[in-house]
């Protein structure tokens, strides 16, 4: 006799009470199923806040002493470093949790992460490039910042590489963990360089420091596109998250259940 | 905005556009075949193929032949064939 199949777990587009219980994610079929409820809304909000964002930054924001109209380039810049950090922090939170516990989520979290944390690693380093260029003149600088996102960069494209080289998928979940924690002291040595060096990172800082009177403005759009942008990565990581669930769980029979279900 | 740094400027918020909504396509594209190889109804995203009176019952009777290995759709049996060797017969 066959087993009688069993009832989805999560159905209609929300179901709120069970989500603020947070429930839904502690197996990798409930988050598959709870992270189908939250995409859309985090993709909304990210649409959203990035056209508030982008277009105050882009369009009614004053020039500023020392970069001229390039200090635009920061309302892009700032938001994608400091999502790339947030990134890397759930990254190496999800790492210590898998190697502390027997988590199924915590691999397919990191994994997720991944290549999204990359995403924005690399769009900090391309636009500090371009915000180097017309205010010093120069692509590159060797200062704790643009070293903090390569090593970000690096760390995530080595989780990515890591997860596409070793086939064995636990070995893989340990080093990819092993990396983020050796990530986490390269990248806090660079930034508290920026505090403990200020003589190094002095003028980019006084660069940095924006155009007089238009802090009110300034901290809006720039609240605007960094919320955005990290709802829009919260969003990705999820959808990349489901992904990763069913490449992982194929053999479950949960999601036999919904093949047969059509 | 001089035109110097205008090219920066917009260069910048066009890859700040870009890059995500490139990210954005491909992982639709990658949920959208994995759904498709795992043969997911059309209400988790996957095309499924017209119900017709043989996959009706072939779906009636259940498939046993356990979860693909390789991420391919599996051909449902039609109702009566002979199950592969190891596998109860439904009902």
């Amino acid at each position: 006799m066959h087993a009688p199949r069993h009832p989805l777990p999560l159905r209609g587009p929300l179901q709120p009470r069970a989500l603020r219980r947070g429930q839904h994610w502690r197996s990798p079929q409930d988050a598959y199923f709870a992270a189908r409820a939250w995409v859309p809304w985090l993709l909304a909000g990210a649409v959203l806040l990035g056209a508030i964002g982008l277009g105050g930054g882009l369009l009614h924001a004053q020039q500023a002493v020392h970069a001229g109209s390039a200090y635009r380039i920061i309302y892009v810049h700032v938001p994608a470093t400091w999502v790339a950090l947030f990134l890397f922090a759930l990254f190496a939170g999800w790492s210590v949790i898998g190697l502390l516990s027997s988590s199924r989520l915590a691999p397919l979290m990191t994994e997720a992460l991944a290549p999204t944390g990359a995403l924005f690693a690399l769009l900090a380093l391309w636009t500090g490039s371009l915000w180097g260029k017309p205010v010093s003149g120069l692509w590159w600088e060797w200062d704790a910042r643009r070293i903090a996102d390569l090593a970000l960069l690096s760390a995530f494209v080595a989780a990515v590489i890591v997860r596409e080289v070793v086939d064995d998928t636990r070995h893989a979940d340990h080093l990819t963990a092993v990396l983020a924690l050796v990530g986490t002291m390269v990248v806090a040595a660079a930034l508290s360089s920026v505090a403990l060096l200020p003589q190094v990172n002095g003028r980019h800082n006084a660069q940095f420091a924006g155009p007089a009177g238009g802090g009110t403005r300034l901290m809006t759009a720039l609240a605007a596109t960094t919320v955005s942008f990290a709802l829009y990565a919260s969003a990705a990581a999820l959808m990349r998250l489901r992904c990763v669930i069913l490449e992982r769980e194929r053999a479950a029979e949960w999601v036999d259940t919904q093949r047969v279900r059509r | 905005m001089s035109n110097d740094a205008s090219v920066y400027v917009w260069g910048c918020y066009a890859i700040g556009v870009a890059l995500p909504a490139i990210e954005l396509a491909l992982l639709c594209v990658r949920a959208r075949l994995i759904r498709q190889h795992l043969g997911w109804g059309r209400r988790y995203g996957g095309a499924a193929p017209p119900r017709t009176a043989g996959t009706a019952a072939a779906g009636a009777h259940g498939d046993d032949n356990g979860p693909s290995a390789d991420l391919q759709p599996r051909p449902r049996p039609a109702a009566g064939a002979r199950q592969p060797p190891g596998q109860a017969e439904p009902g």
